[in-house]
């Protein structure tokens, strides 16, 4: 038998007050989702501009002694897995999740890989599967991403890199195509490649003097640079994750509304029974009546 | 009369931009002030206090902490790994940790790897407390 009437507009109340939470979660989104984009924006002239000086450096001082800059054997790998910290936030998590295990058991399956994750999702899904992380942080991706905080995972990161713990470093995270799209990427952060993108025309490193040398000033900065890679990874994954919400709670919106449509008409026609169910039973009371 | 453009970053934020007279910072080799018509130069920053006399303002000091300085053609540009303004400034916990890592420091050699992070720890709340006096 279908609900009854009082079943039925119970059943709309409780989904008109979900609806208003999924928008208000939507609206909250979208705000951080600005925010987060003013960062990125923001930030991105100032990694460009040192993208370039590097470039220019490690092109015009022989930096073959640097560690950051040296391949080794590959014998065991870093991953840093960037996911959120909450969920509501559609399949955001679940994809870099996927594509993690997916390194791990192709790309990488012949290394000791260890895992550097950011966000309690990864956490969480790693430890339901009995993979212990080499480390752990949480509260590091809230409403806007400090520097200071790559940073510090960073240097832990350099440190094992330079002792030889690690020979190669990768991070995994979403990077912020537009609202809807959010694309899983894999990108290496050490050793630094940087080659490509020397500017041709002007090298940029022979107009200045440098002090106290070329050397000693590329060996600042690239630390200081893949911590600006890792900022960017997080930056850019907050972003996604505020977008990822943005869709899949305005979706969650659009569904509810669809039920409620549904059951608004099923709450009609089990009220038009109703109806016609009494006038028929009092029909047949006035004609049993008459005879 | 000729002046600076300086933009002075943190990768996070924005701290300073605009037109100034003069500006010194704590090199790497020691502190250094730059005049309009500086040579083209750059270098890295150690911890210290970033003196700033913008055009028409008041003067103005910082703590920087650590940090890339670059000057080409009257433009400045500086990136700093963190700051802290005079209002930021906690006396009694700066006062605790320069105990703190003086005690640390000297019990560390010269070539240990954690030497040249503690040193710069303690300066900058040193610098701290001479940015708030």
């Amino acid at each position: 038998m279908a609900l009854s009437m009082r079943d039925i507009k119970r059943k709309i109340g409780s989904i008109q007050k979900t609806q208003q939470i999924t928008k208000a979660m939507k609206m909250v989104a979208a705000a951080k989702l600005r925010k987060a984009q003013e960062a990125t924006l923001t930030f991105r002239p100032f990694k460009n501009k040192l993208e370039q000086m590097i470039a220019s450096l490690v092109s015009s001082t022989s930096h073959q002694d640097n560690d950051l800059l040296r391949f080794r054997d590959v014998k065991s790998v870093d991953l840093i897995v960037i996911t959120s910290d909450r969920g509501l936030c559609g399949a955001f998590n679940h994809n870099v999740l996927k594509e993690t295990e997916r390194l791990i058991n192709t790309k990488f399956s012949e290394k000791k890989v260890n895992l550097i994750l950011i966000g309690r999702f990864s956490n969480n899904y790693f430890k339901f599967r009995g993979v212990k992380p080499k480390e752990f942080y949480e509260d590091v991706l809230k409403d806007n991403v400090e520097f200071i905080n790559a940073s510090k995972i960073m240097d832990k990161v350099i440190a094992d890199f330079l002792n030889g713990d690690s020979d190669e470093v990768y991070v995994v995270f979403n990077r912020f195509v537009n609202v809807l799209v959010q694309k899983v990427t894999v990108k290496k952060l050490l050793p630094i490649m940087i080659g490509d993108k020397v500017p041709s025309e002007h090298n940029l490193a022979e107009k200045f003097t440098f002090e106290p040398d070329k050397e000693t000033v590329l060996k600042e900065l690239l630390p200081k640079f893949v911590k600006m890679e890792l900022y960017d990874a997080m930056l850019e994954s907050l972003a996604g994750e505020h977008a990822a919400r943005m869709t899949a709670m305005d979706a969650a919106t659009t569904n509810a509304g669809e039920m409620i449509k549904n059951l608004t008409l099923e709450f009609n026609k089990a009220r038009q029974a109703t109806i016609t169910r009494e006038l028929v039973e009092i029909t047949t009371s006035i004609e049993a009546m008459k005879q | 009369m000729p002046e600076l453009n300086v933009s002075f970053v943190t990768p996070s934020k924005k701290v300073f931009e605009g037109k100034v007279e003069y500006i010194s910072a704590p090199g790497a080799l020691g502190e250094f002030g730059v005049l309009p018509g500086h040579e083209s130069f750059m270098t890295i920053l150690d911890v210290g206090l970033l003196d700033i006399q913008p055009k028409g303002e008041d003067k103005f000091k910082i703590l920087i902490v650590g940090g890339y300085f670059e000057v080409d053609n009257d433009n400045v540009f500086v990136i700093a790994d963190e700051v802290v303004t005079k209002e930021d400034v906690d006396l009694e916990k700066a006062q605790k940790n320069i105990e703190k890592f003086k005690n640390e420091l000297s019990s560390l050699s010269f070539d240990d790897a954690n030497y040249e992070r503690v040193r710069r720890l303690l300066k900058k709340y040193e610098g701290m407390l001479e940015l708030a006096s």
